[in-house]
This record gives C-alpha cells, sequence and structure tokens, in this order.
C-alpha cells in the first residue's frame, strides 16, 4: 500500500531525478543545477509553544542558462515540509524568461521575487548567503505568515546605468496583486483574482565615492481583497458546501528605504517600510516595519551579529485584521556565524522576542550550506 | 666564496620568481570585437556581469581555473577581490538577478581558441603567451610592475 506520503517522495524524486540528468555541463543546452540547504535547531521558550526541535529548511534547487545571446531563463525549485501535514511540497519558486536589450534595460517574465526591500531578492531562500539563520520576522514568506507581498507574476523591467559620480540601478516590476485567503497572504500564482494589478518599483543608488555603499528607495502597489471559506453542514444530508465570501478589500501602499554597506570586514542592512491601507470607506491606516543588522567578520571564519526588528501595526487595519496579526512586535538577536568554508556555516543565535501577548527567548543552530 | 655563491644564486631565484609573479596580462577578444580597446573599469564590469553589452554585440567574459596563478593575479589587479569572495559574488549575483557566471577555460590555448570562436568573448592570458597569435587583439595590458 502506497501512502500519500511515499507517493510525494516519489514525484520529488522524479523531478530531481529529471533536473539531476540536466546537470552535467556537457553540452551546449544543459543547466548548471545549483542550491542551497539548511537544517536548523530550535528552542523556544514562549508561553503554549514552547518546543525543542529540528527542523529540515527548504531544499532550494536553481539554475541559469543563457539560450540565446539575449535571451536567458532562470528556475528555481523549492522543495520543503508542510507545516500541517509534514509532507513535502515542491514548489516552483521562480521562473523567469529575460531578454537583454542592453545593460539599461533587461524585460523578463515570469514569477519572482519581488523587488521591494533589500533582503527579499538578495537572500530569499538562500539560508548560506545570509548572515544570520532567519530572515526578519515580518519579511516571513507570504505562507509563513508574511505581511508584504515577497513574490509576483507578471513583467519586470530592469537596468544599471553606470554615471562618474554614481552607478544608478533600477526595476519596475507590474503583475497579478496579492489577495488574502482564509487569513494567509497569496500571491495569486495561477492566475488574478480581479483586473487590477499591482507594480513594485526599486531604485538604487551606489555612489562611488564609498565603496560598498548601496541606497535605495523601492514600493508595491496593489489592490487587496480577503476572502473567507466557511463550510456549512447540511444537517439531514450531512453534505459540506463550501461558501468564500470577500470579506475586506483595501488600497495598499507599502514604501520602502534601505541602506546597505558591504565593505571590508563590516556589513549593515537597514529598511525601513511603512504600509498604507485603504479602505473600501476610504479610512486610511498606516503601519511601519524596520530592522537593522550588523555584523564584524574576524579573519574569514567569525562573524558576530546583531539585529533589532519592529513591526507597528495598525490594529484597525482590515488587511491586518483579515491576517490575524494585529500586534506589534519586537524582536533582538544576537548570533555568531563561523564561516566552515566559503559554501558552509555554521550558525549560532539567541533571540529575545515580544510578540505582544507574550516575551520570551528562542535558541537556534543551523548549519547552511550552498552546492 | 662558497656563501657568495649561494647568496648569489638565492637572488636569481628570487629575481626568477618575482618576474613571474610581475608578469604582464593581456585582456584580448577576438579580432571582430566591436571596440579596439577597453579600460580598466570596463573590464571589472565585464568581468562581476555589470556590462553584458557592448556596441550592440553580447560581451562573454571567460574565466580561468580558481587554482592558476594568472587568475590570482587577476583577481588583484582588476577585480580587486579574493577568488573566494569572487565566486561568492557570483553565486549571490545569479541567485538574485539570474544570468551566468563567467564560463571557465582550462588553458591559455584554450582562452584564445574561445575568443576567436564567439564573437564579443573577452579573456586574459600572460602577454607573452599573445605573441604572435592570429585572429586576436589585445585590449588591454596589465602592467605587472
Amino acid at each position: 500500500m502506497i501512502t500519500n506520503f511515499q507517493k510525494k517522495v516519489f514525484h520529488i524524486l522524479v523531478v530531481w531525478g529529471v533536473l539531476a540528468f540536466m546537470t552535467p555541463n556537457t553540452t551546449s543546452f544543459s543547466f548548471e543545477l545549483k542550491g542551497f540547504g539548511d537544517v536548523t535547531y530550535t528552542n523556544s521558550t514562549e508561553k503554549g509553544n514552547d518546543k525543542d526541535s529540528f527542523s529540515l529548511g527548504m531544499l532550494d534547487l536553481y539554475a541559469s542558462q543563457l539560450i540565446d545571446d539575449k535571451i536567458d531563463v532562470f528556475f528555481e525549485l523549492v522543495i520543503e515540509t508542510d507545516e500541517k501535514t509534514g509532507e513535502p511540497v515542491a514548489d516552483l519558486e521562480r521562473f523567469q524568461i529575460g531578454y537583454i536589450v542592453n545593460d539599461a534595460l533587461k524585460v523578463r517574465a515570469g514569477r519572482f521575487h519581488n523587488i521591494l526591500g533589500y533582503w527579499n531578492t538578495a537572500y530569499h531562500h538562500g539560508a548560506q548567503l545570509q548572515t544570520s539563520v532567519d530572515r526578519p520576522a515580518f519579511l516571513n514568506f507570504e505562507d509563513d505568515g508574511g505581511i508584504l507581498p515577497a513574490h509576483m507574476v507578471g513583467l519586470w523591467f530592469s537596468g544599471r546605468l553606470k554615471t562618474a559620480p554614481a552607478t544608478v540601478l533600477y526595476g519596475v516590476m507590474a503583475g497579478n496583486g496579492s489577495r488574502v485567503r482564509d487569513g494567509v497572504l497569496d500571491p495569486n500564482n495561477a492566475s488574478d483574482d480581479d483586473k487590477t494589478k499591482a507594480a513594485s518599483f526599486r531604485l538604487t543608488i551606489e555612489p562611488s565615492a564609498v565603496e560598498g555603499l548601496g541606497v535605495s528607495l523601492s514600493g508595491n502597489l496593489s489592490t487587496i481583497k480577503g476572502h473567507t471559506t466557511t463550510q456549512t453542514i447540511h444537517p439531514i444530508t450531512q453534505i459540506i458546501t463550501q461558501t468564500i465570501t470577500q470579506s475586506m478589500e483595501v488600497r495598499q501602499g507599502v514604501f520602502s528605504a534601505d541602506v546597505t554597506y558591504f565593505a571590508g570586514n563590516v556589513e549593515f542592512i537597514g529598511e525601513y517600510y511603512i504600509i498604507n491601507d485603504e479602505d473600501e470607506l476610504s479610512n486610511d491606516y498606516s503601519s511601519s516595519a524596520y530592522f537593522a543588522q550588523g555584523g564584524y567578520l574576524i579573519g574569514e571564519e567569525l562573524l558576530p551579529y546583531l539585529r533589532y526588528e519592529k513591526t507597528s501595526v495598525d490594529e484597525n487595519d482590515p488587511y491586518f485584521k483579515e491576517l490575524l496579526r494585529t500586534k506589534d512586535t519586537e524582536t533582538m538577536i544576537g548570533g555568531l556565524r563561523y564561516n566552515i568554508s566559503p559554501a558552509s556555516s555554521l550558525k549560532a543565535e539567541v533571540r529575545g522576542v515580544d510578540n505582544g501577548t507574550d516575551k520570551f527567548e528562542e535558541y537556534a543552530i543551523q548549519w547552511a550550506v550552498a552546492f | 666564496m662558497k656563501l657568495g655563491t649561494i647568496f648569489g644564486s638565492f637572488l636569481i631565484v628570487l629575481c626568477l620568481l618575482s618576474a613571474s609573479h610581475a608578469a604582464d596580462i593581456a585582456i584580448i577578444a577576438g579580432d571582430d570585437f566591436p571596440k579596439g580597446s577597453l579600460t580598466s573599469a570596463e573590464v571589472k564590469d565585464i568581468f562581476l556581469g555589470n556590462m553584458e553589452m557592448i556596441e550592440g554585440t553580447k560581451v562573454f567574459p571567460l574565466d580561468q581555473k580558481d587554482s592558476e596563478e594568472i587568475k590570482k593575479e587577476f583577481m588583484k589587479r582588476i577585480i580587486e577581490m579574493s577568488v573566494i569572495w569572487y565566486n561568492r559574488y557570483w553565486t549571490k549575483r545569479v541567485f538574485r538577478e539570474g544570468g551566468t557566471p563567467p564560463a571557465v577555460k582550462g588553458t591559455q590555448d584554450e582562452v584564445i581558441r574561445g575568443v576567436k570562436e564567439k564573437k564579443g568573448t573577452v579573456g586574459y592570458i600572460w602577454k607573452d603567451e599573445a605573441k604572435g597569435k592570429d585572429g586576436i587583439k589585445i585590449l588591454l595590458t596589465l602592467s605587472g610592475s
């Protein structure tokens, strides 16, 4: 008897096998498959959720290939464990087809990481790339309690302009807007739930005078609807009927400013977000979130780091009510990263968390690899 | 006298060693490359993936193996990163934006063949290796002094 779990594992192994078959870089059409993976141990003292567990991070597989002088293809496949069922789930994280017009304009179509902020595009699922164990909580992925759109399906225009005083990088995205479905943000991968489209932009200045410094502004504009599923059971036939009702609609503007500095042994990332929502009655709500993280590399191996993050939410905002996130949160993190090799690291972290209802500590150890 | 001979030999060996480290590097391309010369900033941009097109032609940087002395010298003189940081840079870049890192060739001859075969390909070799080779042009010389 083959269980559903075994079937899913089999499907994932088939996908893995196909990708692995494509990997040998011996023909002009082969892909070089690369990836990230991590194993994390977490101990939490949160009331009602105190646990002590090992968890597999996401197994992230990606490949990029120039298929023509001006056309490239990139895909990223993530295999993760469904927290509710404990079963592995394969997720096509990104797929993009790009056309290079020139250095100032590249056009892509597909599914991308939203260009909102720095962290979301720089690290995303690559735990080995990021200094810390986890991303800031308010930047979590949509299906992991996230409050900001981390993905977009549509078109992406980007480019780089080099001038004497600074290099300017820009990006503009347009695509399906998100929705909130049963309390979870959903980037509408398959198709949009309405006719309105979302747009994101990002502008980065890298001044020539300060090597390693980047200053950016970014934003995301969209209309977001909330949908709630209710189940009713017929008293006689016992037939279950599902009804989906629209529970809210907001016009949302997310605006972000970030500063990054990577030079010598010093690294710093600071991001600040304002989330403005306007409901159907034209009531305005404003919330904010920010983090600052700094680290100092000692030699090539040891990197102590600190991060402070805070989310301040307007508890009357229908968007946050729909996401069941109406409490302000605050987290302080101290950690030490040890680079075992350029492709592997061990991280140990202590977190002090105030989630609005409880103050508690978390301890985490992670072994991350790139391959 | 014997000590003097040893010291002299030591000096000669030292000079030879330092000469090999100080050899000139030639940035080369096929003779159909759209430009006759490049600045060191442009070469850096090409190998960092920041300059993908030159006068309408797609540019393809051609790298050498991490273990090669010329790669370490090229990184030092042009890219201003160690080989480890350069590889890390490309991992981050490809994951962030897509695109492809420079293809890697095993020998100087393979680099010369590579730039001749595909228009827009830019590679680097010891300048002495470029002497008398047809079908290529030197876009920039990186002095070893």
